[in-house]
């Protein structure tokens, strides 16, 4: 499990937790440093100071003792004599406290690294001469005894002279080494306590930047993707649900920040539903009221051009009738030389220009016709817009249905436009056949009309089992978004006038919904039309 | 190494066979100073440095010239003299054999039949 991956309180507890083992593991080194040192420095005050007073004390009563045996020697008087032994008693006591508290300390003494050889041999060296000295003491006191009183002085101030000279050199020596040991420990207690002290403050100094460094790192992991959900909340406030956050930790910055994620992308999902759904509501909104209302127009239209295409026939038959009636008349005169009484006739007539009459009557006649002809076209092409259900309903073929398309357009693509076609497996679909067939040819039609030159066409049919999808796209001069706009739109079109009549997309539109399908157009200019029909399977 | 036997021998009259070893110690000390039958203590040191000498004072529990330095107090106090010391075993053997109430210490093979055995040491050698 990676760091960034624990939860919040995990981390912190973690990175207080750390600089806590370090902050102890410094003081308790400091601690252990400083007790280290201080018994060194209480070896030194406790043991190794009065270690030495007690040898210097030693040597004093040593020297203290020889004096009191030498006047002991030179006094005669019992009760001085008696002074000098208790003096001597008294002396002996202290020189055996002496020894006594020397080897007590020197036992005593935890620290180790001083002792030495060279004072286990000295005090050694000392006992043997001492108790030489002593062994002199008691022939002494046997002189004394024997009242040899010059040669017990003798004894005193030579042989013993020289042993306490040797001794009591040895006993300097201890004090000597004793004391050079205090400084030594001194000295390395300084020494340690400059060195534990340096350390210490490293340690802490250390600390505190590990702890800051570990604080900041800390606020890094925790504040930066908070800042970061604050920010995107505030975007997603403002109306701008493409904020996607970048946390991909697992603690709870992590999940709120995924599911922050989620929201916004079901939030954007539901605003393009909602979107999409407007639209198409407004498109068929708009396209039942215009069916409502091309259909009434129809119906309005429908009657008085089918009094003219009616009566158009009858008409041309009644005037062919009249001037069949002229014709006779004339053969008449021509005859029956009438000629004086039907000269004003004549004029009149010759006035009239009855050839032309007739030339102009029929050219009326066939421009009334033609008008309630393209009137009454138009008015199919209104009709089967809003009416539909005049085929029955069968399963077709969307293949055969788009190839029998391309066969009728084939004289307008033929050396000019290449249809490049891509079927799909796609199962027959149940639908009003002829006006499918209708879309297609429309949206060829159308796909090559838009193609000024030379260009293709592509055409992709699938299926994914439920949906079938027919894509029909050009290389043509594209359109405009506010032409692609009302390309849906009865009448709308950018053909010039006669060409076309604004109907075949809307009655393409209408056939699409009447199956319950649905009509997509993607269109740049110059970058040519796609049309997608989706058509449920059924 | 080797067992240095010490044995604390007396005089064939000494009214004990064994000493305890407080008893051995206030006899050295001079603190006791006459045996059981009112005789006096003759106590007996060995003066060559030795490895005997060491096992005794070992046992006694004082160094030599600790139990000098008694023995001062107690020359200066006029309470007794300090014991002679020796120059040999044999020396010590004769002087107990000799003097009633007398009490030393030679090494155990040293011993003959003309003293007592009091006590043995048996000395481990470190």
């Amino acid at each position: 499990m990676k760091f960034k991956d624990l939860k919040l309180g995990v981390k912190l507890a973690g990175g207080f937790g750390v600089i806590l083992v370090i902050m102890a593991g410094s003081n308790i080194f400091s601690i252990r440093r400083m007790s280290a040192i201080k018994n060194e420095i209480d070896d030194v005050t406790a043991n190794r100071l009065p270690r030495a007073l007690a040898l210097a004390d030693l040597n004093l009563n040593t020297a203290a003792l020889r004096i009191s045996q030498l006047q002991h020697a030179f006094t005669r008087e019992p009760a001085a004599r008696q002074q000098q032994k208790d003096i001597m008693i008294r002396l002996i006591d202290r020189i055996e406290g002496n020894k006594d508290a020397y080897e007590r300390l020197k036992n005593e003494s935890t620290v180790r690294q001083f002792d030495s050889a060279e004072e286990d041999a000295l005090y050694a060296a000392f006992e043997r001469k001492w108790e030489t000295y002593q062994d002199l003491s008691f022939t002494f006191f046997d002189l004394l005894g024997d009242n040899a009183t010059d040669k017990a002085i003798a004894l005193l101030n030579g042989a013993a002279q020289n042993i306490f000279d040797n001794f009591s050199a040895d006993l300097t020596a201890l004090v000597q080494v004793n004391k050079r040991n205090s400084s030594e420990a001194a000295r390395r207690a300084d020494v340690a306590f400059q060195s534990a002290r340096a350390i210490t403050r490293t340690l802490s100094a250390g600390t505190i930047l590990f702890s800051a460094f570990l604080v900041a790192w800390l606020a890094r992991f925790i504040a930066v993707p908070v800042r970061q959900l604050v920010g995107a909340a505030k975007g997603v406030a403002g109306g701008d649900l493409n904020v996607h956050l970048n946390i991909d930790s697992k603690d709870e910055i992590g999940n709120l920040a995924h599911s922050f994620n989620l929201m916004t992308a079901s939030l954007r999902e539901a605003r393009e539903r909602m979107q999409k759904a407007q639209v198409q509501l407004v498109q068929s909104e708009k396209m039942a009221s215009l069916g409502q209302l091309t259909a009434g127009i129809a119906h309005e239209i429908n009657n008085p051009v089918n009094f003219i295409s009616a009566n158009v026939n009858p008409l041309r038959r009644d005037i062919a009738e009249v001037l069949a009636v002229l014709a006779q008349y004339d053969e008449t005169v021509a005859t029956q030389q009438l000629q004086e009484k039907f000269n004003t006739v004549e004029t009149l007539k010759k006035n009239l220009d009855l050839p032309y009459l007739k030339e102009e009557i029929n050219n009326l006649l066939d421009g009334v016709q033609e008008g309630a002809q393209r009137t009454s076209e138009i008015v199919k092409g209104l009709r089967s817009f809003t009416r539909l259900g005049e085929d029955e309903r069968k399963p077709a073929d969307i293949n055969q249905g788009i190839e029998s398309a391309l066969l009728m357009l084939k004289h307008q693509l033929k050396n000019r436009v290449e249809v490049i076609k891509d079927y799909g497996n796609v199962p027959p679909v149940v639908c009003y056949p002829g006006k499918l067939n209708q879309v297609f040819l429309n949206l060829l039609a159308n796909a090559s009309q838009a193609i000024a030159g030379a260009g293709k066409i592509f055409i992709k049919t699938s299926c994914d089992g439920e949906i079938v999808t027919i894509a029909i796209k050009d290389t043509g001069m594209g359109m405009t978004p506010e032409v692609r706009k009302h390309i849906f739109e009865p009448f709308f079109t950018t053909k010039p006038i006669g060409e076309g009549t604004g109907l075949g997309l809307p009655i393409t539109y209408g056939i699409i919904e009447a199956h319950d399908g649905n009509i997509e157009v993607y269109s740049e200019p110059d970058q040519g039309s796609e049309f997608v029909i989706t058509l449920p399977v059924k | 190494m080797a067992f240095a036997q010490v044995a604390i021998i007396a005089h064939k009259a000494a009214p004990e066979d064994t000493l305890s070893h407080a008893q051995l110690l206030d006899f050295y000390s001079c603190e006791i100073k006459t045996w059981r039958n009112k005789i006096p203590v003759v106590v007996f040191d060995l003066k060559p440095v030795s490895e005997i000498r060491e096992a005794f004072y070992k046992l006694l529990g004082k160094t030599p010239s600790r139990m000098k330095s008694i023995w001062l107090k107690k020359l200066l106090m006029g309470e007794s003299n300090p014991p002679l010391a020796l120059e040999s075993e044999e020396e010590v053997l004769k002087k107990v054999a000799a003097t009633r109430g007398a009490i030393g210490f030679v090494g155990k093979t040293k011993v003959t039949g003309d003293v007592k055995i009091i006590m043995v040491i048996e000395k481990k050698e470190k």
